[in-house]
């Protein structure tokens, strides 16, 4: 039961003489949402392709629930489900066909496959549309078709590489819920993502590729701690000036300044609240302070630090 | 497989290849319906009781290798090209029972085609020419036809596979289908020069031969005898036995599999590659 759901260790992918994977290794463990983070081309798609026997890999090893999936797919697969990133689907089917297909190939008998794809059908919102093809549907619609048929076979871990993609946002907050009620459920799910506040909503681990090499990984509140040790200051001053900037890059306390228009994000060296001296040094300096919060770091901007660093968590 | 033929329903393939299959058939028969020339009366009713072989036999030269084709080539390309192939793949199924519903779903497709213009050109024969002879060996003579198929099925399913995209494997196979036809002819004209049988038998080892001819041959061995029919004979007469063609056949169709499964075994699944 202490075993892993999915356990990756050195899994190299190459496209020609490309190195897509370099040494990618990450665990989940049974129970979490576990949000994949990358830049376009990072090699989240490669890697969750690899996991699926869809790409070979040229080196590694993929245990899911400790099975080698390119030995034993048939004992894998009646327990992952996988929502690929910008799905199509058979659009000559109709909803209800697809998830019948699906639900046949799992090898569910006629009687439960009725109640399970109204069931699914409800839970994305699409039971209105079960007869339309597929073909005629919308890019979020077929998206949430996809998630659905990714749950047909009650998978222990679902895969999903970009799932809000091209959800409005009231499906976007819905399926975050219906996310969170699949773990409840004792599920386990892989997230690809880029927005990032969605992940920092959902996951409760995380891991950052970048350029095919893993640069972080460990439970969501390892990486905000990590990096700029948690906190920042936001900043509207009325006049911004790179004298300011400066002067407040030179203080001890301060990692880093981002400037954004007349909005400055501070980024502390800890989590001790400097929102006193701030305010103070900013009225030596002469700036007017239009607003001012202290607040934690996002996951966003632990993410771009991680960028920056090249993975290494800056000592505090 | 049933989903394989749901594919192709839903494209509207099945109900092109009805529409073609019933022309292609028809268009014969009108011919020799038209025609009222003494000559070609004459000529006609030597073989007006075994019309149904026309039926049988005149796909075999082209059209039944180019359905055969056109199936085989979108098979596995078109779950490339719509990206579909991924759903499929990472279900409870291995890649080798998803390339055999692949192939299995097609040839029957392709077998179906196949047996509709054989019934329908028996149907034909009777309405035009009245009761027929030699039926009872129809089915075997559609049987060595069926298999003929699996040559240009397996050489459009390999080419499918290479290239994924259903477009290039059909012109490729297509172009192998013609120019095979067309090195047959310069070959033969090759021997006429020279009486040098050497030609002869590099004709037989071209897939239009065995595919062309090899039902012919089992008619004739059945019942036609000495009756030859001469344009039911695909290419310059050359002489061959009937397991020297079914061996051609099987090779053709072994050697597409083998590389088509070798291939899909090792490599990558592509992404959409439309
Ligand atoms: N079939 C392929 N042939 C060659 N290179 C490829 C192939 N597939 C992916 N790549 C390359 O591998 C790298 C990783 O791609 P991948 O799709 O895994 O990125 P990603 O992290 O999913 O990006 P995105 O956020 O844009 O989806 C990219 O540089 C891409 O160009
Ligand atoms: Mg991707």
């Amino acid at each position: 039961m202490g075993e892993p759901v999915l356990e990756v260790d050195d899994l190299v992918k190459f496209y020609g003489d490309f190195k897509a994977l370099d040494h990618v290794a990450f665990k989940l463990e049974r129970g979490s949402i576990f949000g994949y983070l990358g830049q376009n081309g990072a090699g989240k798609t490669t890697t969750i392709r690899s996991i699926l026997g869809l790409a070979r890999p040229n080196g590694g090893r993929i245990r899911l629930f400790g099975i080698d999936p390119f030995k034993e797919p048939l004992r894998v697969f009646d327990h992952v489900g996988y929502s690929p990133e910008l799905p199509t689907l058979q659009g000559f089917m109709t909803a209800y066909q697809l998830l019948d297909f699906t639900a046949r190939q799992y090898g569910l008998t006629q009687q439960s496959r009725t109640t399970r794809i109204r069931e699914l059908l409800e839970l994305v919102g699409l039971l209105d549309h079960r007869d339309k093809k597929i073909g005629k549907y919308s890019k979020g619609m077929v998206q949430r078709l996809a998630i659905a048929q990714a749950l047909v076979n009650d998978p222990d871990l679902v895969i999903m590489d970009e799932p809000t993609l091209g959800l409005d946002p009231a499906a976007t907050v819905h399926f975050r819920d219906l996310f969170q009620n699949l773990i409840k459920d004792g599920k386990t799910l892989f997230i690809s993502s880029h927005l990032l506040d969605e992940v920092q909503r959902l996951a409760s681990h995380v891991a950052m590729i970048h350029r095919g090499h893993i640069v972080f990984q460990g439970s969501l509140n390892d990486v905000l701690s990590a990096f700029a040790g948690g906190s920042i200051i936001d900043i509207e001053v009325m006049n911004v000036s790179p004298t300011l900037v400066a002067a407040l890059r030179n203080l001890p306390y301060v990692r880093e300044v981002n400037v954004q228009g007349n909005r400055l994000a501070v980024h502390l060296t800890s989590d001790t609240d400097r929102r006193g001296e701030l305010t103070t040094f900013l009225f030596q300096q002469g700036a007017t302070i239009l607003s001012f919060t202290h607040r934690n770091l996002r996951l966003e901007e632990a993410y771009l630090q991680v960028l920056r660093t090249g993975g290494v968590a800056p000592a505090s | 497989m049933n989903y394989e033929w749901r594919r192709a329903i839903a494209r509207r393939k099945v109900l092109l290849l009805i529409i073609v299959t019933v022309l292609f058939e028809v268009a014969p028969f009108v011919v020799f319906t038209t025609l009222r020339e003494p000559t070609i009366q004459n000529f006609i009713r030597a073989f007006s009781d075994i019309a149904w072989l026309i039926g049988v036999l005149a796909p075999q030269g082209l059209f039944i290798h180019l359905t055969a084709l056109l199936i085989a080539a979108g098979a596995t390309a078109e779950e490339y090209e719509q990206g579909t192939v991924d759903m499929l793949l990472t279900k409870p199924l291995t890649r080798i029972e998803y390339m055999t519903g692949k192939f299995l779903g097609g040839f029957t497709l392709a077998g179906f085609v196949s047996l509709l213009l054989a019934l329908l050109g028996i149907f034909l024969a009777r309405v035009t020419f009245g009761p027929q002879q030699f039926l009872e060996y129809a089915p075997l003579v559609w049987l060595s036809s069926l298999y003929t198929l699996l040559l240009f099925y397996s050489v459009g399913f390999m080419l499918g596979e290479l290239y994924r995209r259903s477009g290039h494997a059909l012109i490729t196979g297509v172009s192998v289908l013609i120019s095979s036809v067309v090195l047959t002819g310069i070959l033969f004209f090759a021997f006429t020069l020279t009486q040098d049988k050497f030609y002869l038998s590099l004709t037989k080892v071209l897939p239009s031969w065995s595919t062309g001819n090899l039902p012919n041959m089992v008619a004739t061995e059945l019942f036609l005898k000495n009756r030859v029919i001469s344009f039911l004979q695909f290419g310059p007469p050359i002489e061959g036995t009937i397991p020297e063609a079914a061996a051609y056949v099987l090779v053709y169709a072994v050697a597409s599999i083998a590389i088509t499964v070798a291939r899909f075994l090792r490599s990558d699944i592509p992404r959409r590659t439309i």
